[in-house]
């Protein structure tokens, strides 16, 4: 569905990507991660074809985005961190911009709006930020596009608002699509992330699947050194005082059962990955094959 | 590639026969997706092109008020309100067509703009019908829903003003453009007129590449470009020795010259550059960038 090879890109005399190599092959919601200036935005961005790479190659469902044909952008749809909806109510944005999208349902997007809470008979110029935002979502949705980018999606969106994201995105009708999603609020999708990218100094440093971290990694907190000892012993990546405790990120001395994602706490993962790159690229070797395939020319 | 699917009793728009069929894919033109795109369009930006029309009217009225005023009723003649008329084109065509692609001075709704399912000829057709056919138009009908009226009441001042010697009504005559006037030797001849309006296009042409290629004060930028580049030719039109003659020949009254040189000009002048700078907005179209 997307593959990007060799990608060089950067603004000005800076050069954000070099030799950047990813694929998503697979239908799943994809959380891409990484530091602030790290090119997440800009990737997506490349992706829809809204910048020219500097060198190497980007496909999207087998064609080049850059050239914005019209097929092409039927089939993907992105919801920008900062987004723009035209003064228009959502019955009038279903039948003007709707219409675009061969698989775009007008009833799925009315059961969304119901489910985000989102007052439909009301023009976008006199809805809050976050309506504007449940809108902008509940839009995407329904698009029906086989890929769907969305940067930072749950900014603007208060708890309630975030939960109700989480249980739309996990709805069967999306269960066939490619979800790329740009975030730092890890912990707003670490429920419902098949795979995560995790991005550092303009190569993808980390792509595994979540089901593959939960068996290898034991992330947990520990009253105290003992526990701490016992529970991540000498495999222990990471560790950070949360009061009297510690929260740790350790290497499973023997890879768990499957399905078992729901263990990854995707912040400490996070801090874990920013803050001790090297050990923890070097711990997950075997799951950065994937990646470090992709990346083989 | 797999591609997601909708549930089971899901109304999708393409069944419903509203949406674009999937067949219609990457093809460069498609009649349903131009006039989705036209109706996309229209419900976007009625509001701004009526607000647009009204100032445009207002300012017509009191330049209007004013003219008569000072001249008592006289500035009225068919001469003067086709030079009402072409200033008032020309100035609000400019700015009507360097807002077409508003949407571009901001990052999110560019976006938006860039990323509608139409492809790149679609979306610069439905600017060229809408900017250079569409706007001249609609201006028209407010301009003459306005001198209609004013041209009545103009001669029935001056027959009543001046009982002795009333004015010939033919001089009032209602200047509508690109028909031939009662008495054609006080008007712009109907190629002179052409010869405007290609004039406009052209201009509005440089306006929408303008708004295109600048990503700030697009409008400012591309006046003082369109002013330099303007400033740049006649002082080459100076310096080859190009007579008026010559720059304007095929809109000349008179039976324009044999001399092929003239008409190469000419057609270099009036067809190959307006063309070209309509091209030149298609091509910053295609090649807009979102960083």
């Amino acid at each position: 569905m997307i593959a990007v090879d060799n990608l060089q890109f950067g603004y000005g005399r800076s050069t954000l990507y070099q030799g950047f190599h990813a694929r998503v092959d697979q239908p799943g919601i994809y959380g891409l991660f990484g530091r602030n200036g790290s090119g997440k935005s800009t990737l997506l961005k490349l992706i829809c074809g809204l910048l020219t790479p500097w060198g190497g190659q980007v496909a999207v469902l087998g064609q080049d985005p850059r050239r914005r044909d019209a097929g092409l952008l039927a089939s993907l749809y992105i919801v920008p961190e900062e987004f723009h909806l035209p003064n228009l109510t959502c019955a009038q944005l279903a039948a003007t911009q709707g219409v675009f999208y061969p698989r775009f349902s007008k009833a799925l997007l009315d059961e969304y709006l119901a489910e985000l809470e989102v007052p439909s008979g009301e023009r976008f110029e006199s809805m809050s930020l976050g309506q504007k935002k449940k809108a902008a979502i509940a839009f995407a949705l329904a698009t029906g596009t086989p890929l769907l980018l969305m940067d930072e999606p749950t900014n603007g969106l208060d708890i309630v608002g975030r939960a109700q994201f989480r249980r739309l995105m996990q709805r069967p009708e999306h269960a066939g699509r490619a979800v790329l999603i740009s975030t730092h609020q890890a912990h707003d999708l670490e429920s419902i992330l098949s795979h995560i990218w995790f991005i550092d100094q303009g190569r993808l440093a980390l792509s595994a699947r979540m089901d593959d971290l939960a068996r290898w990694l034991h992330m947990g907190v520990a009253s105290d050194g003992n526990a701490l000892a016992q529970a991540g012993g000498d495999a222990l990546l990471y560790q950070e005082r949360i009061g009297h405790q510690t929260a740790y990120v350790a290497l499973r001395r023997e890879p768990g059962p499957q399905a078992c994602g729901s263990s990854v706490q995707l912040e400490l993962l996070y801090k874990a990955l920013s803050l001790n790159r090297d050990g923890m690229l070097a711990a997950l070797a075997p799951l950065r094959q994937g990646a470090i395939d992709a990346e083989a020319p | 590639m797999s591609a997601a699917r909708p549930p089971e009793g899901a109304r999708t728009a393409a069944r419903q026969g509203e949406g674009i069929p999937v067949s219609a894919g990457n093809v460069p033109f498609s009649w349903r997706r131009f006039a989705l795109l036209a109706r996309a369009h229209g419900a976007e930006q009625y509001r701004q092109y009526l607000a647009h029309m009204l100032v445009t009217g207002l300012l017509y009225a009191v330049l209007l008020l004013f003219a008569l005023g000072v001249s008592r009723l006289s500035a009225f003649d068919t001469g003067t309100q086709s030079g009402f008329y072409f200033w008032g084109l020309y100035l609000t065509g400019f700015v009507f067509a360097g807002r077409y692609f508003d949407a571009m001075a901001r990052r999110e709704s560019a976006l938006l703009a860039l990323m509608r399912p139409a492809s790149v000829l679609e979306k610069w057709l439905l600017c060229l019908l809408v900017v250079a056919v569409a706007y001249p138009l609609a201006y028209t009908v407010l301009f003459l829903a306005i001198s209609w009226p004013v041209q009545q009441v103009v001669l029935a001042a001056q027959a009543l003003m001046e009982r002795s010697s009333p004015p010939n009504p033919a001089d009032y005559a209602l200047f509508v453009p690109l028909l031939r006037a009662q008495k054609p030797a006080q008007l712009l001849g109907l190629p002179q007129q052409w010869g405007f309006f290609i004039g406009l296009w052209a201009l509005q042409a440089l306006a929408v590449a303008g708004s295109l290629y600048f990503r700030r004060a697009a409008l400012l930028k591309t006046v003082a470009l369109g002013f330099a580049l303007a400033v740049l030719t006649a002082l080459l039109c100076v310096a080859a020795g190009a007579r008026h003659e010559v720059v304007f020949a095929w809109w000349a009254r008179r039976a324009p010259a044999a001399d092929p040189a003239v008409h190469a000009f000419n057609a270099l002048l009036w067809l190959v550059l307006p063309a070209l700078l309509w091209w030149q907005a298609y091509v910053h179209l295609r090649e807009k960038e979102l960083p």
